[in-house]
């Protein structure tokens, strides 16, 4: 994973990749076994039935592409924390064998600003066989 | 006509003011909050200093829940203080308006006040054999004069201290978020507060 710009990068921890802007956007990228096996659909909607029963109101969706060709799922949330609003991205590709999750979360108008270089590394992502 | 709308309305406006104000010191504010901290101790120190520090004091602490009961203005900057510092899983306001009950407290104590000046003027000139029937009514207006006095001060202090609770570590109030289960972990840890969470560590 290519850092967006204005980030900086944490060493990895085992597959784990993590980054931070200055202004606290959380960028958090790995991959979870596709186990029990389930399409993208599938997951796209456990996930969006799980954030919504939390509090997570879905302000965006699309669907990407990464730098392999493969095809993903987009979608932003708002949500109230710390007495502010936050946007948390999510952003999935799957395969047979894994599933690779993309997350970034910060402030409302800390992360409106971040959008373009994170969706630009989203795009970027590649995945290594 | 003129004259009149002249007198009338700085008058209003006097009476709004002072008015306003006065129904503002006769609300009763709670707050609750459910915070998430990594040193409990020094957070509990944080806080036991700021109540002594702002004339309020602790009326109750644990290792899970702090109450602190400072006055309005204070209760006011240490919400500044947790949004700054603290990651705050939910809040609560409970406001309470005291006015009216204060008002028909204060009516009644000045009823009973009359009543007790009567008594005692009945009892100067009251016969002997009165006297023991007088002396016992003044000894209950007495006790209900001081039951009024007594609840009129409670709510005023009430008023002037808002109480604070602090949970810490534990989630807040919504009963909503508490229902969603999924069997799948790795969905268990998606969302804001696990991405923080994570990264603090």
């Amino acid at each position: 994973m290519k850092k967006p710009m204005g980030f900086a990068q944490y060493k990895m921890k085992g597959n784990l990749y993590r980054a931070i802007s200055s202004d606290g956007v959380h960028l958090r990228v790995y991959r979870v076994e596709n186990e029990p096996f389930g399409d993208s659909k599938m997951w796209k909607q456990s996930v969006d039935f799980y954030l919504k029963g939390k509090g997570y109101h879905r302000i965006k969706q699309t669907d990407v592409e990464n730098g392999n060709g493969k095809k993903g799922d987009y979608s932003e949330y708002i949500y109230r924390f710390n007495g502010m609003n936050y946007i948390y991205s999510l952003t999935l590709y799957n395969d047979d064998k894994y599933i690779f999750v993309i997350e970034t979360g910060g402030v409302e108008s800390f992360f409106n600003n971040r959008r373009d270089s994170i969706l630009k590394a989203i795009r970027a992502f590649k995945i290594i066989e | 006509m003129k004259n009149f709308k002249f007198i009338l309305i700085p008058y209003i406006l006097v009476t709004l003011f002072f008015g306003t104000s006065h129904a503002g010191d006769n609300v009763v504010l709670r707050y609750e909050y459910f915070l998430y901290i990594n040193n409990i101790n020094n957070f509990t120190d944080e806080v036991r200093t700021f109540a002594s520090k702002n004339r309020g004091y602790v009326k109750y602490f644990s290792r899970r829940k702090i109450v602190i009961r400072v006055p309005k203005d204070a209760a006011l900057d240490l919400r500044s203080i947790f949004k700054k510092k603290y990651y705050i899983n939910d809040v609560r306001i409970y406001r309470s308006d005291k006015s009216e009950l204060l008002v028909q407290l204060r009516t009644r104590l000045k009823v009973k006040e009359k009543l007790l000046s009567d008594l005692y003027k009945l009892f100067e000139t009251s016969k002997f054999h009165q006297t023991l029937d007088v002396e016992g009514e003044i000894g209950k207006v007495i006790i209900e004069i001081e039951r009024l006095k007594g609840k009129i001060s409670y709510y005023k202090d009430k008023a002037e201290l808002s109480e604070v609770r602090i949970n810490i570590n534990k989630r807040g109030l919504s009963k909503k978020t508490d229902r969603v289960y999924t069997r799948f972990k790795w969905i268990r840890g998606l969302g804001i507060p696990n991405i923080i969470g994570q990264f603090a560590n």
